[in-house]
């Protein structure tokens, strides 16, 4: 039996008036990457903060390993988040802002060289990070995920920024971990990069699940998945709401 | 669970990894410098003053006036978090967020302390070189320094905590800094002119007592003390019920 380690229970939020996210249900499986997709706006990265625990839920329930995230023992040695470019204090150095997060956590210091060598920032550990390239940050925020060697990996758009040598690293970095077992859940806008990197597609729009199955079924093929097919039932997916 | 101590240790971390609160208490103790020797300089506190407790504690507390800088360490210690986004991973790394809180207090009483300590230094280095620049003899056998001293540095401390609950409810940092200058040297200043009777219960008006000043109407140093420190309760439980329901959106 396949394990579901994270699971969302018609989950919801309204933002006053707004409508964010609606009733969505859905698991997502381990030993598998899950790409999370749809329009600026559709509730991706308000779904993922519910997840995390970052947003309070209006309806429903988001559960890691069968608790809410805010309930987990040892929360950063079960999920690894990836935020984005923009989470860091520029003044603060890479590894400073890896050793602040590991003193949280109680890991040792040890521990913050060998995820920073991990993602190839060594060398530039001990400069600030308000110096840092976008790519240099996103593999920063990699680092700071895997600094507990998690089991679940929940990562919000963590191509962007990256070079084209960056987004061949980063699949295979995801690829690796999800053959390790692990969970990893990735939300992007870069369909091309999804085709080659994900087993399992959300498709979320308007705040409400549009699609929720295997890649193949999205991109004609599970061995093959071809981009432009990916494209085209994405849009339908997406305008289909939208009219 | 996050045990208590990494969190404080997590807090002193971040405190200490950005140069933020070595320039903050280097201007601090310019400021007090500056301030007293204004004061002196200026004829404000004349010679024949000086030689008094009183002359002593009027010069003594620009090392309490100089607390706004130790509350703006505060208030970049919780809404520098939010400004530069890095709430989000606190939150990940303890997800119940009243012990980040706590810490946070306890992170920013210990640099309050630091800052007033040194403070303190500075203040009555300045007053002493003024002294003897001046020609003037003062006698401290009656404890009058050492009240004022304690005064300040405690000043110090329960702003720095103000700064942490006040970043935390306004989470922007510059309109929390902006807030606490224009509460501080302009709102508080014209309530208390307008209801004398009550200035002295607000929280500026009550650490200038704790700082035993020696200005008319202020509450004695330790009911002074007394109602800042029920000031910063109040401001610290109202950031715990405030973070407690917020959302990290962004």
């Amino acid at each position: 039996m396949e394990s579901t380690p994270v699971r969302l229970e018609g989950l919801g939020k309204c933002f006053g008036t707004v409508l964010a996210v609606e009733g969505l249900t859905l698991g997502i499986q381990a030993g598998r990457v899950t790409a999370l997709l749809g329009p600026n706006g559709a509730g991706k990265t308000t779904t993922l903060r519910m997840v995390l625990g970052l947003i309070r839920p209006t309806t429903g329930r988001a559960l890691i390993n069968g608790r809410p995230y805010a309930e987990l023992a040892a929360p950063r040695r079960t999920v690894g988040v990836v935020l984005g470019p923009d989470c860091f204090h520029p003044s603060r150095s890479g590894r400073n802002h890896l050793r602040v997060v590991a003193r949280a956590a109680h890991i040792s210091d040890i521990r913050v060289d060998e995820v920073l060598d991990l993602v190839e920032l060594t060398g530039a550990g001990r400069r600030r990070v308000g110096e840092y390239s976008l790519g240099m940050r996103q593999r920063l925020g990699l680092a700071t995920a895997l600094l507990a060697d998690p089991q679940i990996l929940i990562a919000d758009e963590p191509a962007n920024g990256l070079d084209p040598e960056g987004i061949v690293w980063l699949r295979g970095f995801l690829r690796s971990l999800a053959a390790e077992g692990r969970t990893v859940v990735m939300s992007s806008h870069l369909l091309g990069e999804v085709a080659r990197t994900a087993d399992q597609v959300v498709v979320i729009s308007d705040g409400r699940l549009r699609f929720n199955g295997p890649l193949g079924e999205l991109a004609g093929s599970s061995t093959n998945p071809d981009p432009a097919v990916l494209e085209a039932a994405f849009l339908r997916l997406t305008t289909e709401v939208a009219a | 669970m996050t045990k208590a101590r990494d969190l404080a240790h997590s807090e002193l971390a971040k405190l200490l990894s950005t140069r933020t609160i070595r320039w903050v208490i280097a201007a601090e103790l310019v400021l007090i410098a500056l301030a007293e020797s204004g004061a002196v300089e200026s004829g404000a506190l004349s010679s024949t003053k000086l030689a008094t407790a009183a002359g002593m504690r009027a010069l003594l507390v620009h090392g309490g006036l100089a607390a706004v800088m130790s509350l703006i360490i505060g208030v970049t210690i919780s809404a520098g978090e939010y400004r530069h986004g890095t709430i989000a991973d606190t939150f990940l790394s303890t997800p119940r967020r009243t012990p980040v809180l706590l810490a946070k207090f306890w992170i920013a009483a210990i640099a309050g302390l630091v800052a007033g300590v040194l403070s303190s230094v500075a203040a009555l280095t300045t007053a002493l070189i003024w002294y003897s620049v001046k020609g003037i003899s003062y006698g401290a056998s009656d404890g009058t320094v050492v009240r004022a001293l304690v005064g300040v540095t405690a000043w110090h401390l329960l702003y720095a905590v103000i700064g942490v609950a006040l970043g935390a409810l306004i989470r922007a940092q510059s309109a929390a800094i902006v807030a606490a200058v224009v509460w501080i040297f302009i709102a508080e200043t014209a309530v208390a002119g307008l209801a004398v009777s009550l200035g002295r219960w607000l929280p500026a008006t009550a650490a200038r007592g704790l700082g035993y000043d020696s200005s008319n109407g202020l509450l004695p140093q330790a009911g002074g003390g007394v109602v800042l420190a029920l000031w910063t309760a109040a401001f610290g439980v109202g950031a715990v019920i405030v973070t407690l329901r917020r959302d990290v959106a962004a």
